[in-house]
Parts: structure tokens; C-alpha cells; sequence
């Protein structure tokens, strides 16, 4: 029980310091909760759950990168 | 006496598939997907249980319970949060009992990016409440492909 609740206070009590690429890293794992949610009210099959949020977890990735790059070149413009 | 017959079968349907919709409601706010179980959608239940779950306490385990479940500096974000359900308001009395100690306050940008997790799996869940909330409308609306009773039935 001591050995639990220690566990519970490493995971849950002490923050993680997330720091450079690692914070661009967590785009990934809400987005794909995003996707897997969204996709599992819109699918009328639950077999079709799995293709169409990938689908959407990788457009969601692709279009955050896309809107980055967008703001990376325009404020290197009118820097 | 068909007629008869088929009316109360299909009145006996009904009232086996019909679903209160403010209980729908509170379960789906309660617990992530319980709205969806209640309805007989088990499947999706479990899917929305275990990713808007994960998705929270996730973020809490990011930033910190004391600093992620914070009413003062997280503004209209918590409002999110209140929407994962019991899970929140439990992981906000868990983080009134840690001490106001350094080593256990999130900086930027854990603090952020945590918020944002909960934030997230809260808005997530008042999706999957409203979708929860449509279906038990359908299942409680009146079956119209069913053959009207003879003799009409209106004034």
C-alpha cells in the first residue's frame, strides 16, 4: 500500500520537465485523442474506428506543421 | 384485436428501449463514456473511457496535480476540466492536500502543456455527453417506420 501510494505521488504529485522538440512531441498523443474520439461518434461502425482516426490524427499532425511553418515564415518576414 | 396486439408490442418495444435523457446526461458527465453504456453502445463506451481518461490524467501526471488542477491561475481552462467529470473534481480535492512546495509546482511549458491535456479530455467528454445526449434522443423518439394503427387516431 506504502509502495502505492509512493508510485502515485512519482506519477501523479511530482511535474515532468518538458523542455526544446519534447513539448512539439506532445502534439502527437492528444492529437490522437482528439482523432480517436471524434471518429468514434462519427463512424457508424466501430470497425471502421481505428483506419478513419488515423486518417484524422495524421491530418491534424500535418496541418499543425503546416500552420507552424506558416507562423515560422511570417515572422521571419516582418521580424 | 391485432391491431390491438401489435399497439401493445410495440408499445412493450418501446418502453424497453426508452432511455431517460438526464440520466443519460449525468452518467455520460459522471464517467467518460458511461452515457454510451447506459444506451447499450458498449464498444464506444469503452473507447471513450479509456481515451478521454488517459488523455486527463496524462496531463496531470505532466504538470503536477497541484499545479494542473489549479482554479486560480488556469482561468477559464478549468471550467474544461470540470467537464472530464467525477475524475476532475477528485484530482482538484487530491490537489488542495499537496503542499505549496517549489519542487512541486510545474513551470512553463509542463504547466501549459498539462492544462491543455485536461483542458482537452474535458472539452472531449462534453462532446462524447452531447453525443451521448443525441442518441438517447433517437432511442426515445417515436418509431415511425411502424404501420399506424387502423381507425386513425387523430381527432
Amino acid at each position: 500500500m506504502t509502495e502505492l501510494a509512493s508510485l502515485l505521488a512519482t506519477l501523479f504529485i511530482d511535474p515532468v520537465q518538458i523542455s526544446g522538440g519534447g513539448r512539439l512531441l506532445m502534439l502527437l498523443p492528444l492529437a490522437a485523442s482528439v482523432g480517436v474520439v471524434y471518429k468514434t461518434i462519427r463512424c457508424d461502425r466501430v470497425r471502421d474506428i481505428p483506419l478513419a482516426s488515423l486518417v484524422l490524427w495524421v491530418t491534424i499532425v500535418l496541418g499543425m506543421l503546416a500552420v507552424g511553418v506558416i507562423l515560422l515564415i511570417a515572422y521571419q518576414i516582418l521580424r | 384485436m391485432a391491431g390491438e396486439t401489435s399497439r401493445a408490442a410495440a408499445s412493450a418495444r418501446r418502453a424497453v428501449r426508452t432511455r431517460s435523457t438526464p440520466l443519460t446526461a449525468a452518467l455520460a458527465w459522471l464517467l467518460p463514456g458511461l452515457g454510451h453504456w447506459y444506451l447499450g453502445h458498449r464498444d464506444r463506451a469503452s473507447i471513450f473511457f479509456v481515451t478521454i481518461v488517459v488523455t486527463f490524467w496524462g496531463g496531470v501526471a505532466l504538470g503536477g496535480v497541484r499545479s494542473t488542477m489549479n482554479v486560480q491561475d488556469n482561468g477559464a481552462w478549468f471550467a474544461a476540466q470540470l467537464c472530464a467529470g467525477v475524475q476532475s473534481v477528485g484530482a482538484l480535492m487530491w490537489s488542495k492536500t499537496i503542499p505549496d512546495r517549489l519542487e512541486l509546482t510545474a513551470t512553463y511549458p509542463t504547466v501549459d502543456i498539462a492544462v491543455v491535456y485536461t483542458g482537452i479530455a474535458g472539452l472531449l467528454n462534453l462532446l462524447v455527453i452531447i453525443d451521448a445526449l443525441a442518441r438517447a434522443e433517437a432511442v426515445n423518439a417515436p418509431d415511425l417506420s411502424s404501420p399506424r394503427p387502423a381507425g386513425g387516431g387523430g381527432p
